[in-house]
C-alpha cells in the first residue's frame, strides 16, 4: 500500500500533526480458545514516541503487536492505528518480526529484503519502479546501511539485520514502527547503534514500539514504558513505571533485589 | 569414431532426441522449485510427494489411459494434503507424512502387482524412470505443464520468496501466507510429476534437490543459484543420457548418478577455495 493510498482511506490524515494518538488500544482483550492472552489493556501513544513493552515470556506482548498490525483480532474492545482500525491501516504499521521466525538461510540480499517492502505497492508481476527504487535506497540511507545493500542478509550482524527490517517498513511508508524483541541477538554495541536509530526516527517523526527483556540497557532510553502480565500492569514514563511493587507485579518477588539495585 | 560423430550419434534415434527434450524442460524447473525445497526443509515432502503419487499413476494405467491422467490429480490432492498437515499439526508433520506416504507407495506396489500384468506396466520403469520411451504426447503436456508453472511462477515470485523468508512479516503485509504455502507445494508436487518420466518416483530427489543444492555452493543471490542450478542440472541430464546410451545402463540412474556426482565435484572443489 502507498502512502497516497492510506490516504484514500482517510483524506485528513497527515500523521505528523495529527491530534490523534499513533496507537490507541482501548480494553483491549485477546483470547485464545479458553486462553485470554491480553485482558482489558487500555493505554493511548502520542505521535513520535519510543515505547518498550516488557514483561515475561507469555505476558502477551507479541500479541500485543500483532493486534496492532490486525493479523489478530481483539475479542473484546478495540485497537486504532492514527484512528483506523489496524486491518484497513496496513501500510502505516511496519512490522520487525522475531529474528525466530525469520528464514536466515533464505538467499536474499538486503536490497531484496527492503524492497519486500514495496510487495503490496508493486504492480503486475511485481515490476519495480523507479519509486520504488529510490524508496528502498532512501530507506537504507536512513539506517545508515546503504553500503550493504548488495550483501547477503545472512552476513550482517544481529544489529544491522534489525536494521535493515525497520528500513524495510520505512520503504513501506509506514509511520509506526514495532518491533518484537528487537534486541534478541544482539549483542550490546549493536544495540545502541540500533537504539540511535529508531531514536533518530521517533525525532523525524515515526512512533516506535518495542518489545524487549533488557530492561537494564532500555530504560533511560525510552520516552514511555507499558508493563504487561496478560494485563496492563503499568504504563507511563520509565522512572515512574519501573517501582520494586510493578517489578514483582512483572517477574516476581526475587527479582526486586536486583531491581533496587538497577538505576532509571 | 571422431568426437563429434560420438556427439551426435544418439541423438539420430527419435526417442533419444524425445528424451533430450524432456531433459531439458526438467532440468529448468527443477532447481527452479528446488532452491525454495532446500531452503525450507521441504526435501522430505519432495521425495513423499513423489512416492504418493504413485498409486494415482498405478490407477491411470490399469485403466488404459496416460499415466497423467492420474498422477496430475494425484500430485494435487497430496501437495493439498501436506501443506494442511504441516499447518495443523507442527512438529507431527513429520510422522504424519512419513505414514502416508509409505502407505500409499505400498498401495501402488500391490495395485500394480494384482493388476499391472494385464496392462503390461513394467514396475522398473516407473520407480526408475524411463526417458528412453517419452512419447510426443508426453512432451507435450509436460511443455504444457511446465510453461503454466513458469507463468504462475513468475507471477507470484515475490510473494513466494516473501512468505519464505519472513511470514509473519510477509502476513502483516497482507499476503494471504497459508494460500502462497499451498500454491509453493502445488508448484513443487506439479514439477515431480514431470520429473518423475526422467528419474523415476525413487529418484526424484536426485534432480529436485542436488542441482540446486550444488549451486547454492556456487552462488549466493537466489538468481544465481536458479541459473548454476539450472546449468548443473542440463549437464546432469545430458551426460546422463550419454553414459545410458554409450554404457547401455538405465537411464533414470544414469541421470540421477551424474548428478550427485556433479554435487559432490562442486562440493570438493568449494571446499578447496574457501
Amino acid at each position: 500500500m502507498t502512502h497516497s493510498q492510506h490516504q484514500d482511506h482517510n483524506p485528513e490524515l497527515e500523521t505528523h500533526t495529527s491530534p490523534l494518538p499513533a496507537v490507541d488500544a482501548h480494553s483491549t482483550s485477546v483470547t485464545y480458545g479458553e486462553n485470554t492472552v491480553l485482558n482489558d489493556v487500555t493505554f493511548a501513544v502520542p505521535s513520535g514516541a519510543f515505547v518498550g513493552i516488557v514483561g515475561p515470556n507469555g505476558a502477551g506482548k507479541s500479541t500485543l503487536l500483532k493486534t496492532l498490525v490486525g493479523i489478530i483480532e481483539p475479542s473484546a474492545g478495540s485497537v486504532h492505528i492514527y484512528g483506523i482500525n489496524p486491518s484497513r491501516s496496513r501500510g502505516l504499521v511496519g512490522y520487525v518480526p522475531q529474528s525466530e521466525s525469520v528464514n536466515w538461510v533464505f538467499p536474499v540480499t538486503v536490497w531484496d529484503v527492503v524492497m519486500m517492502g514495496r510487495t503490496p505497492s508493486l504492480g503486475a508481476f511485481r515490476y519495480e519502479t523507479r519509486d520504488d527504487k529510490h524508496a528502498v535506497m532512501d530507506a537504507l540511507h536512513r539506517v545508515g546501511l546503504l553500503h550493504r545493500k548488495d550483501d547477503m542478509i545472512h552476513s550482517l550482524s544481529g544489529g544491522q539485520r534489525q536494521r535493515v527490517f525497520v528500513a524495510r517498513a520505512l520503504a513501506q511508508d509506514a509511520r509506526v514502527l514495532l518491533l518484537d524483541e528487537a534486541f534478541g541477538g544482539v549483542d550490546v554495541g549493536s544495540q545502541y547503534e540500533l537504539v540511535a536509530v529508531l531514536r533518530q526516527l521517533c525525532e523525524e517523526g515515526q512512533t516506535i514500539l518495542l518489545t524487549t527483556h533488557d530492561l537494564a540497557n532500555m530504560a533511560r532510553r525510552l520516552d514511555m514504558v507499558l508493563c504487561l502480565n496478560g494485563h496492563l500492569c503499568a504504563w507511563g514514563p520509565p522512572d515512574e513505571v519501573f517501582t520494586p511493587d510493578v517489578l514483582e507485579e512483572l517477574y516476581g518477588p526475587h527479582v526486586v533485589s536486583a531491581g533496587s539495585s538497577y538505576t532509571i | 569414431m571422431d568426437v563429434i560423430s560420438y556427439i551426435i550419434e544418439p541423438f539420430q534415434y527419435g526417442f533419444l532426441l524425445r528424451a533430450l527434450a524432456v531433459a531439458v524442460i526438467i532440468s529448468i524447473t527443477c532447481p527452479l522449485v528446488g532452491v525454495f525445497v532446500i531452503t525450507r526443509g521441504y526435501g522430505f515432502m519432495g521425495d513423499a510427494m513423489a512416492h504418493s503419487i504413485f498409486p494415482g499413476m498405478a490407477l491411470a494405467l490399469i485403466a488404459g489411459l496416460s499415466p497423467w491422467f492420474g498422477m496430475l490429480p494425484a500430485a494435487l490432492v497430496f501437495a493439498f494434503l501436506i501443506g494442511f498437515l504441516i499447518r495443523k499439526t507442527g512438529i507431527e508433520a513429520d510422522a504424519a507424512i512419513g505414514i502416508l506416504f509409505a502407505s500409499l507407495f505400498a498401495l501402488g506396489i500391490v495395485m500394480i502387482s494384482i493388476w499391472g500384468s494385464n496392462v503390461n506396466v513394467n514396475l522398473e520403469d516407473i520407480l526408475l524412470g524411463q526417458i528412453l520411451a517419452v512419447t510426443e504426447s508426453d512432451i507435450l503436456v509436460t511443455l504444457g505443464v511446465t510453461i503454466l508453472t513458469l507463468v504462475i511462477f513468475a507471477g507470484y515470485f515475490k510473494e513466494l520468496v516473501f512468505v519464505s523468508f519472513d511470514p509473519v512479516g510477509a502476513e502483516v503485509a497482507g499476503i494471504r501466507v497459508a494460500w502462497i504455502d499451498y500454491l509453493l507445494l502445488a508448484l513443487i508436487s506439479v514439477v515431480v510429476v514431470v520429473t518423475i518420466q526422467a528419474v523415476g518416483v525413487i529418484l526424484v530427489l536426485a534432480m529436485l534437490i542436488a542441482p540446486a543444492a550444488a549451486a547454492s555452493l556456487a552462488a549466493n543471490k537466489i538468481f544465481h543459484i536458479i541459473g548454476y542450478g539450472i546449468l548443473f542440472a542440463l549437464i546432469a541430464s545430458i551426460a546422463g543420457l550419454y553414459t545410458s546410451y554409450y554404457g547401455n545402463l538405465p537411464s533414470g540412474a544414469s541421470i540421477a548418478l551424474a548428478s550427485g556426482i556433479i554435487f559432490a565435484i562442486v562440493a570438493i572443489v568449494r571446499r578447496r577455495i574457501s
